[in-house]
């Protein structure tokens, strides 16, 4: 197990490295001078170029890349060119405000969606599962910023139940957190609808209903529990997809998070904290992919087998068809 | 049970770890060190005592240093001078007075600093204390610091200093009276101008910097010692809250949640109108003697012919562009100054060129073009107005591609000169010698809207309008606007306002007429 963590752990690398080179080259052919910012538009050529020498863009772009990277790996994502702060110390400071938002609104989203998804999945071809499921695919298409200005005039204009912006008062975490937990939510309803769907059709079941367990009983005790596992795989890749895409709740509700820090640089062309933003984004994601796979294989010995020793599991199978397809491709192939 | 309890325990692990990852690697410490830092739940101010304004994009300093001003600084920096918003004048702040050094130059003035005002830390001000901060902006590149000529500004005593000019320019007093704040010259030396105008150590103004929670907010609380009998501000605390998206901070304002919503341009035309009839907030618009041109590019393309830019000037539909940009607001104008502007002349007759699409056809032909293919360079700000215009346009037979591109984007391309034409705005309240930056030869490649009009009388009617003489002056401005005019340079589209956004009964909220910015030092909610 330990050297599985390990192997995991140094996969790290070259994805990391991919990551730091894709970012850098999109810096690298983004139009637009970032020194045009940083000095006042009377300012003279000398001047630009003592500040582009400053930052050390009049190197050619591969020596910038290689000291790029090397700064990047002993934990310098550069210094931010507007607060002159490190950019690191700046996303840590940020980080737990977009980590509380996230964690709350994906818990609340599990909390609504996955009993939803349960209820549609035991009300499969009613009128109950065909709202759930229409439910579901509104809050997955609406904008999440078209949903924020909705919650927003509703709670805070017209009810004056809760702030419409900032996060001074613990109250303004909750319109946030609704905004993105609606959009969870709806992942976690058709995640869990169709994984139990899966699960109640199975022999256990049958024999478990010809046994006369209660209906409750055979939900709650048998289907749910294995029909669990890609539900906490959802959990893991909600939590990297909303730390990722806080951006525009953050800049919307005013939170001071990394997204908004992000958002902003964007504005600013402050490409230290864009290039240092994206790569501490990425590497969190493969962390929590990481633990994810951890949690499995300690929640699913089945998957143990197949993560940490490299065989496919029955469990493995499934997700490869349910996730790729490509076992229902062989399937219909043979069939 | 013992898979159960591994399952719980795995879940529970994972879950811990990122909690543990996220949350426990921040920062619980402030940021930094000194007054810009805030504890990690900041300051609580009681509500009726705090005014709340939202403004839009964080400043990255106080003083305008590595960002444009946003106007705060006036509730917590004075300057040398202060400026009026009603005469346009500059008058006595921390300086009482300043004369003329009558050595035929007019570059050499010397200030008076008023009698016994401290910092609030207790030192005294004293002329050292300006003329270090005006050397530290000027090494800094601060904008508009150019003209000052700093080895010729020198130090007479605690209480009086002769400021140098490089070269005599209309208007010089404005920088002083709210572009350069002064510090004292210890705390900037203790930790640096950069420091310094981020945590605003030592400062004489109406307030007090207090608090500055970075992406959040930035806290004032009122200077009760401060050096100005008349001056009373009525609320203790003053909060800014940063929301980029300004649209927020106006539902903020109509929530109850926030007194004021301003971003760095106002708040957008259809929040101001969105707040009609609003039980709790109110918009109000503030002339600030702001005009929309469309601006071609003289030197090169098609553009570079003068019938072409005739012919563009009466494709433009002036009364569908100022419900395009004011819905409806503003009037249609002509030239580069409005009217309020002190040389304003009427330069055509009836005041505008009328819509004449026509006539715009029959010029083109005139001159040759038949099927014209144009590209027009604008910000997102007037992509919808870029948009109306290509349409009337295409009646015409004249292809627009309109290039959206970021602002950043939009200087290099103007600066190197690639585009036929361009949307934009100037503001010209006072005269100074920003008025030309869109006509003048010499800011070509230094402004992003300069209409790259190379012309050797124009560049001697623009110095003739820098001269000291305030008749040659007006000479010099009336040169400048009949050469505009002959040529076309640019279109002037209708005029412009900054709108706010401010919860009802509030009142004094003032904009400053030269920049824009609010300034919210005197708000108090009406008797």
């Amino acid at each position: 197990m330990v050297k599985y963590i390990i192997k995991r752990i140094l996969i790290l690398i070259p994805i990391m490295i991919g990551v730091i080179t894709i970012v850098f080259c999109i810096r690298a052919v983004t139009k637009g001078d970032p020194v045009d910012n940083l000095v006042s538009a009377s300012a003279t050529e000398e001047q630009r170029q003592a500040k582009r020498e400053e930052l050390g863009l009049d190197k050619p772009l591969v020596i910038q890349y290689v000291t790029y990277l090397k700064d990047v790996f002993t934990g310098n994502l550069g210094t931010s060119y507007t607060t002159k702060q490190p950019v690191l110390k700046e996303i840590f400071q940020y980080l737990p405000t977009t980590a509380i938002v996230c964690f709350g609104a994906v818990i609340l989203g599990a909390a609504i969606g996955i009993p939803l998804g349960v209820w549609s999945a035991r009300k499969q071809y009613t009128w109950i599962d065909s709202a759930i499921l229409v439910i579901s695919m509104i809050a997955r298409s609406i904008p999440s910023f078209c949903l924020a200005f909705f919650l927003i005039s509703l709670f805070s204009v017209k009810l004056h139940w809760l702030p419409a912006v900032g996060i001074t008062d613990p109250k303004g975490y909750i319109l946030p957190m609704i905004t993105i937990a609606v959009f969870s939510m709806s992942a976690y309803t058709r995640i869990t609808r169709s994984s139990m769907l899966e699960e109640i059709r199975k022999d256990y079941i049958t024999t478990a209903r010809a046994k006369g367990l209660s209906e409750n009983e055979i939900i709650n005790k048998h289907a749910f529990r294995n029909a669990s596992i890609p539900v906490v795989y959802t959990f893991g890749s909600q939590i990297s997809m909303q730390l990722g895409g806080s951006l525009v709740i953050e800049t919307v509700f005013g939170i001071p998070g990394v997204g908004k820090y992000i958002g902003d640089a964007v504005v600013a062309r402050n490409f230290p904290v864009i290039q240092g933003g994206v790569i501490f984004l990425a590497f969190v994601f493969c962390i929590c992919n990481l633990l994810v796979d951890i949690a499995f294989t300690i929640i699913n010995p089945q998957l143990k087998v197949s993560l940490v020793y490299g065989k496919k599991s029955k469990l493995e199978k499934w997700f490869e068809r349910t996730f790729t397809g490509k076992g229902k491709k062989r399937e219909a192939q043979n069939g | 049970m013992k898979r159960n309890y591994k399952k719980f325990l795995g879940i529970g692990l994972a879950l811990s770890m990122m909690v543990a990852l996220l949350v426990g690697c921040g920062n619980s410490t402030p940021q930094g060190s000194g007054a810009a830092d805030g504890g990690s739940t900041g300051t609580s101010t009681p509500r009726e005592e705090t005014l709340i304004f939202i403004g839009g994009g964080e400043p990255f300093d106080l003083a305008g240093l590595n960002s444009p001003m946003t106007g705060l600084d006036s509730c917590s920096t004075d300057f040398l001078l202060d400026y009026n918003n009603d005469t346009l004048e500059a008058e006595p702040c921390l300086a009482e007075s300043w004369e003329e050094i009558d050595d035929g130059t007019h570059t050499k003035f010397r200030f008076t600093l008023r009698d016994g005002l401290t910092f609030n830390d207790g030192t005294p001000l004293t002329a050292e204390d300006v003329r270090f901060c005006l050397e530290c902006y000027v090494n800094a590149g601060k904008e508009d610091t150019g003209i000052l000529d700093m080895e010729n500004t020198v130090v007479e005593d605690d209480q009086h200093l002769v400021i140098a000019l490089k070269n005599y320019s209309p208007g010089w007093e404005y920088m002083f009276s709210d572009a350069l704040p002064i510090y004292s010259k210890a705390s900037v030396e203790a930790i640096g101008l950069e420091n310094t105008v981020r945590e605003a150590p030592a400062t004489i103004g109406k307030y007090n910097f207090k608090e500055w929670k970075p992406g959040e907010y930035i806290l004032y609380e009122r200077n009760d010692n401060y050096w100005d009998p008349n001056y009373k501000g009525y609320y203790k605390y003053i909060k800014c809250i940063w929301v980029a998206d300004i649209a927020s901070g106006v539902l903020a304002v109509k929530s109850g949640d926030a007194d004021i919503a301003y971003g760095p341009m106002g708040i957008s035309v259809v929040d101001y109108k969105g707040l009609e009839n609003d039980p709790y907030a109110e918009g109000l618009s503030f002339d600030i003697s702001t005009s929309h041109h469309v601006i071609y590019n003289c030197e090169s393309g098609p553009c570079s012919d003068v019938r072409v830019r005739e012919a563009l000037s009466y494709a433009l539909d002036k009364d569908s562009m100022n419900m395009i940009l004011n819905m409806g607001q503003g009037k249609p104008i002509q030239g580069l100054f409005l009217d309020d502007f002190p040389y304003y002349k009427e330069y055509y007759p009836g005041g505008v060129i009328p819509y004449d699409p026509a006539k715009a056809k029959e010029l083109l032909e005139q001159a040759g073009y038949s099927n014209l293919t144009l590209t027009c360079l604008v910000t997102s700000d007037y992509k919808d107005a870029a948009t109306a215009y290509q349409e009337s346009l295409r009646n015409i037979g004249v292809t627009l591609n309109v290039d959206t591109e970021d602002f950043l984007v939009l200087m290099q391309r103007a600066y190197s000169g690639d585009f036929d034409l361009s949307f934009t705005n100037a503001t010209n309240a006072v005269v100074n010698a920003q008025n030309f930056n869109h006509v003048d030869p010499a800011k070509i490649g230094q402004s992003p809207s300069n209409c790259r009009f190379v012309s050797d009388d124009l560049s001697a009617a623009i110095q003739k309008a820098s001269a000291y003489d305030e008749a040659e002056r007006a000479a010099g401005y009336d040169e400048v606007c009949k050469i505009i005019f002959d040529n076309y340079c640019l279109t002037g589209i209708c005029n412009g306002y900054r709108y706010a956004a401010v919860k009802k009964g509030l009142t004094d909220v003032k904009v400053g007429t030269r920049m824009g910015y609010l300034d919210v030092s005197y708000v108090h909610p009406a008797e």
